[in-house]
Formats: C-alpha cells, sequence, structure tokens
C-alpha cells in the first residue's frame, strides 16, 4: 500500500519556535540562554547609561581643601573707648569671625610712637562660625609721627589656621578712620580735651 | 534547522538589547531636540590692539573661558552663550561707538569691560539708557560707581546698569602711601600722572592720603601717555631729590619713565597701581624695573583655592597671552552676567523675557547674585562696587631666576559694622 500524499500546505503551517526549542539539545539551549542574559544585560546597562541624567561639571575644586585664613576670616570695628582723661590710652573694640576656624596670633599697626597691646591676651582662638569679641589698647608714646588725620585706617593682623599663617590689613572703613583719628587729634592736639570717663 | 532557529533567538534578544540601548538616547535626543535653545550673546569691551592689549587679551580670554565652561556645565538651561569682543583701543570715543553697538545687538545681554576708567566713563550712559548690564573687571575710579562727588561725603550712583569686580582707587592710592611712609619709610615722593582719568585719580588719592600722613609732595608732573621720551621729567625727579615716584599711568608709559629715572640718575623706586602691574612692565623696563612696587585689586591668585581651578583650566585652552592683572576679574565679571541670565530664567519658568524686558530684568538680578568666584565672593554693594574688596602690592624682585611681580602685603576692606 503506497503511504498517502503529504498534504499541500496552504498558508504558514511550518514548525512553529516552540517546537524548534524544545528540538535543540540541551547544550545549544543552555549556550543561547547564556548568550540571550548577557546580550539583555548589555541592553539594559546601556539603556540606564543613556537616560542617566548629566552630571554638571563642577565649577569649583572639589577638594575639601581648608581655606587660607585671610578667605575665611571677618574682622569688624565696633568702637572705641576713651581715650581717658589722664591717660594716654585708649581702647579698640573689634570682633572677628572665622568660618571655618583660625587663631589671631599678631595685632600691629606699625606707626612709631603707637604702642598696641590686645585682650584677652594673644592668640586669640577663632572658634569655626563663633563670632569673638576682642579689644586691642592703643597707648601713644609719643604723638610725633601719629597719624592725625589719615582718611585710611588699618591693623595689620596676623592670622594662622591648618593651611598657612598669613599676614594682612584689616582696613576697618571710613567710621574706623574718622573716630581714631579723634582719639589721637584728643591726645596729641587737644590733651585738655579728651574725655572723661562716663562722658 | 538548529542553528537557523539559534540565529532567530539570538537576533531576537539582541534586536531587543539594542532598541532598549537606542530609545535611551532617542529620548535624550528627544529632549534636547524638543527643547528651544536660546542664544544670550554677552558683549566685550577691551583695548584688544595697541600698548594695553596685553591686558586687553587676558581679559577677554578669561571671558571666552567662562563662557565655555557655562556651556559645558549647561549653566543655564536652555540657554548657549556666545562672546562677541569688540576693540576700543583704549580710546574713549571708540568705547563709546562700541557701546552703541552692543546695545543695537538685541541678543547682547550683558557687557563686560572695558579696562581703562575713561572708557568706562563714556560708555555708561549708553548702556543706561538702553538698561543693558555692564560688568568691567578693571575699572578703578571710584567717580564710576559713587559719583564725582564721592570724596566730599556725597557718594551717589550714577548708573544702575554698571557694576565692577575691581576694587576702587578710593582704597588703592591711600593703601600704597601707607606702606610706602609707614613700611618703607620713605618721606619725600615725586607725583606724576598721565591727566587721565585713572592715572590723575589715582595719583590723587595716593597723595591726599601721603600728606595726611606726614609726607611730602616734593614735585609733580604731567606726561603725555603717547610719549616715550621722559628725559626731562626725570631730570626734574632727579633734581627734587626724591625717595621714591608716584606713577599715577599705565604700563606703556610707566615703564619707560620708570627706567629712564633710573638712568638719569635718581635709583629710587617708582611706585604706582593695577595698571603697573603686569609682565609687561618688567618687559619694557627690563633690570630697572627691580624695587618697583605696583598695588593691584585682589588677593595673589596663588592664595586662592578658586583662583588655581581657573589658571588650570586658562592653561588647558592654550591662551596664547597671559590672563594678566585682570582675568580672574573678567572670568568672574562674565559668570556674574551668566549667574544673572540663570536668575531670570528661573523666575520666568525657564524662558528668558521677550525684548528689552530681559535686559532690564537682568540688570535688576545683577544686585543680588553672590557666588564663590576666581577672586573670592562675589557681590555687589549699593553702588555696583564689588564686596570683595582685597588688595595687594607687589614689588618687582628676582624670583624662580627672572625679575618678576612678587606680592609683599595683602589687605582687606572690611568696612563697618
Amino acid at each position: 500500500m503506497d503511504a498517502p500524499p503529504e498534504p499541500e500546505v496552504l498558508g504558514h503551517d511550518e514548525p512553529r519556535l516552540t517546537d524548534r526549542w524544545t528540538a535543540l539539545p540541551d547544550r545549544t539551549r543552555r549556550s543561547v540562554i547564556i548568550t540571550a542574559g548577557l546580550l539583555l544585560l548589555a541592553g539594559l546597562t546601556g539603556y540606564g547609561l543613556a537616560t542617566r541624567p548629566a552630571t554638571p561639571v563642577p565649577t569649583v575644586p572639589t577638594e575639601s581643601l581648608m581655606p587660607y585664613p585671610l578667605q575665611s576670616t571677618e574682622l569688624h570695628y565696633v568702637e572705641i573707648d576713651g581715650p581717658i582723661s589722664g591717660q594716654k590710652v585708649f581702647h579698640v573694640r573689634l570682633t572677628a569671625e572665622s568660618s571655618t576656624g583660625a587663631a589671631l596670633t599678631h595685632v600691629t599697626q606699625g606707626y612709631d610712637g603707637l604702642h598696641l597691646k590686645a585682650g584677652p591676651p594673644l592668640p586669640i582662638k577663632l572658634p569655626p562660625g563663633q563670632k569673638v569679641k576682642f579689644t586691642v589698647t592703643f597707648e601713644v608714646e609719643q604723638c610725633a609721627g601719629v597719624p592725625l588725620n589719615a582718611s585710611m585706617a588699618f591693623l595689620d593682623v596676623t592670622l594662622r589656621n591648618t593651611r598657612a599663617i598669613q599676614v594682612y590689613s584689616a582696613i576697618l572703613g571710613d567710621r574706623y578712620a574718622t573716630d581714631l583719628s579723634a582719639a589721637l587729634r584728643a591726645l596729641c592736639e587737644h590733651p585738655k580735651r579728651a574725655a572723661s570717663p562716663g562722658t | 534547522m538548529r542553528h537557523r532557529s539559534l540565529l532567530i533567538l539570538t537576533t531576537g534578544v539582541t534586536v531587543g538589547a539594542l532598541t532598549l540601548s537606542a530609545c535611551g538616547s532617542r529620548d535624550e535626543g528627544d529632549k534636547s531636540g524638543g527643547d528651544e535653545t536660546t542664544t544670550v550673546t554677552i558683549g566685550l569691551d577691551a583695548p584688544l590692539t595697541g600698548d594695553l592689549s596685553a591686558l586687553g587679551l587676558g581679559i577677554k580670554n578669561s571671558a571666552d573661558l567662562a563662557v565655555k565652561t557655562a556651556n559645558k556645565n549647561k549653566e543655564v538651561k536652555g540657554v548657549k552663550f556666545e562672546l562677541t569682543s569688540l576693540d576700543d583701543v583704549a580710546q574713549a570715543s571708540q568705547g563709546q561707538t562700541n557701546a552703541t553697538k552692543l546695545v543695537g545687538n538685541k541678543e547682547v545681554m550683558g557687557v563686560v569691560g572695558p579696562l581703562n576708567s575713561d572708557v568706562g566713563q563714556s560708555m555708561q550712559k549708553v548702556f543706561a539708557d538702553a538698561n543693558l548690564v555692564q560688568v568691567s573687571p578693571a575699572n578703578t575710579n571710584p567717580a564710576l560707581t559713587q559719583g564725582e562727588k564721592w570724596q566730599d561725603d556725597q557718594k551717589a550712583r550714577p548708573f544702575k546698569t554698571y557694576f565692577r569686580t575691581s576694587t576702587t582707587d578710593a582704597i588703592q592710592g591711600p593703601y600704597a602711601a601707607h606702606y610706602m611712609f609707614k613700611e618703607k619709610k620713605l618721606k619725600k615722593v615725586f607725583v606724576i600722572d598721565d591727566k587721565k582719568t585713572y592715572g590723575a585719580g589715582l595719583a590723587g588719592t595716593f597723595a591726599e592720603e601721603f600728606k595726611k600722613l606726614g609726607g611730602k609732595v616734593v614735585g609733580t608732573e604731567h606726561i603725555n601717555p603717547e610719549d616715550k621720551d621722559f628725559s626731562a621729567v626725570a631730570t626734574k625727579v632727579k633734581a627734587a631729590n626724591a625717595d621714591f615716584v608716584y606713577a599715577g599711568m599705565e604700563y606703556p608709559a610707566g615703564a619707560p619713565l620708570a627706567a629712564q629715572i633710573k638712568k638719569a640718575g635718581a635709583k629710587i623706586p617708582t611706585v604706582g597701581g593695577d595698571a603697573l602691574f603686569s609682565p609687561e612692565y618688567v618687559k619694557l623696563a627690563k633690570a630697572n624695573a627691580a624695587g618697583d612696587i605696583a598695588s593691584s585689586v585682589g588677593a595673589p591668585l596663588e592664595t586662592l583655592d578658586t583662583a588655581k581651578k581657573f589658571m588650570s583650566g586658562y592653561k588647558a585652552e592654550g591662551y596664547k597671552e597671559g590672563y594678566d592683572a585682570y582675568g580672574g576679574y573678567a572670568y568672574d565679571s562674565t559668570w556674574a552676567i551668566i549667574q544673572a541670565v540663570k536668575a531670570v530664567v528661573e523666575k520666568n519658568d525657564g524662558k528668558l523675557p521677550e525684548g528689552d524686558d530681559a535686559r532690564k530684568q537682568i540688570t535688576e538680578a545683577m544686585q543680588d547674585i553672590k557666588f564663590s568666584g576666581v577672586t573670592g565672593e562675589v557681590g555687589f554693594d549699593e553702588f555696583g562696587d564689588t564686596t570683595n574688596k582685597q588688595l595687594s602690592l607687589y614689588e618687582v624682585k628676582k624670583k624662580d631666576g627672572k625679575l618678576q611681580h612678587v606680592p609683599v602685603k595683602s589687605g582687606e576692606f572690611e568696612g563697618g559694622q
């Protein structure tokens, strides 16, 4: 008896993908799964990288270096007390503040005839972010060479932190210059007019 | 058959993976493609040719670096910055012409410059009339921000559109006077200026303070800044027996003047302001520059961490000319404009307002701009002056085998409380 003829294939009736998959040897199927897994992983990684938000390039250095003391410290003039009648001294009240911490180790002004003394005694510790009040006492030892009418006045200050020691001029503004000149003139031009305590 | 199945599967997975990848790129591409990018032009005016071009080109390159950095970092979303530079050849009339040209370009939203104070003065009103903000990295004459009567305690800001990142001569001249009198112990000065806004103004603030301290001005002279032969003035300086010379002028005249004074037999230092603080000064005066002193705005760049980043960035860009005295200030001036644009864009839902309103809002925003810049903390006071008022004195000395300006003293204006 002859075998029945193969039915004509009409349309798309080839073996299905699942039929072909199950027909593959185990070893081949394992290789395909591993390859597919790796490719999927690569694809997902690529997708993640492509859609990640752009990281802006920083405009300032990223290293956290301690700033130089001058860059992190501010000095402010508050007022002048005195001069007191009969004495050749007056007191300059100031505040200092360091954002990162520093020590104020030296205060001078450079003019002959003027002697300066700080209180509390130097060095004055400036804890980070804390405003510290201090006083510089001026003693006029001789009036010759003392700037009686300067429009600018400053203190030369030495600051120290863990990174550097810096000497700089703290230019304390017009009000300080005016008050300083008035105090010096009171002592050197009109010593009898020097203010009495309480006035 | 087996191989064919394997190929189908592998191809399917690969296509899937690549599709996911491609989706990521396309999303970003769509995003940037979908967003409108506005071009904002920053104008720049400085002497790009002529005797002062070393300073001017340092300003231009530094502004260019700021613009490139902003674009690279996408500092302002949806905004691309461009720089357009004009040469004022250090002439006030050319500066005014350039100001008019910049005002006429509707894409210009801010201007950096100029170098010279007299050029700055000639531009101020043009920009004010158009509400176009101007930030100078180098003008130091106090009148530009505080009015002509600034010395009489009648400070009045002439133009709301004018700002600067450099310190004024109100501090620079007197600070040098104290240093020479107090620390160098020199009591007799011969004062020479070039009759220009900057030079005469600086010499005036110096001489006034020097006299108040007890110093003596033993002679004064005015020179023509275009001259190169100062032998007649040098002879007068020698005859006056001065301890030093104060020169209110720029380096193209200041350097030959200082050299000729020494050659005339007066072995005394010449002291001046920031316009003498340039490597060009030492190049021109050569060995005769030794011992000369210049004050300059700001702290020495090597003591500023942010400046180190700027210096390395400048080097990496490979600019032919150095950033010179005002490079850091030009970068900060440009960055201030970029930040003002950013503030306005953020205030207006990510868009720059239309027409003249954008310029007006950017000028208003500038008043409140604050950032950590190359030269320190950048901000502006009620006059448009920088709140960062540091300055330094430099002496020409031998360092690393060559004569150069070496910092000798720094100061900071702390103001009142």
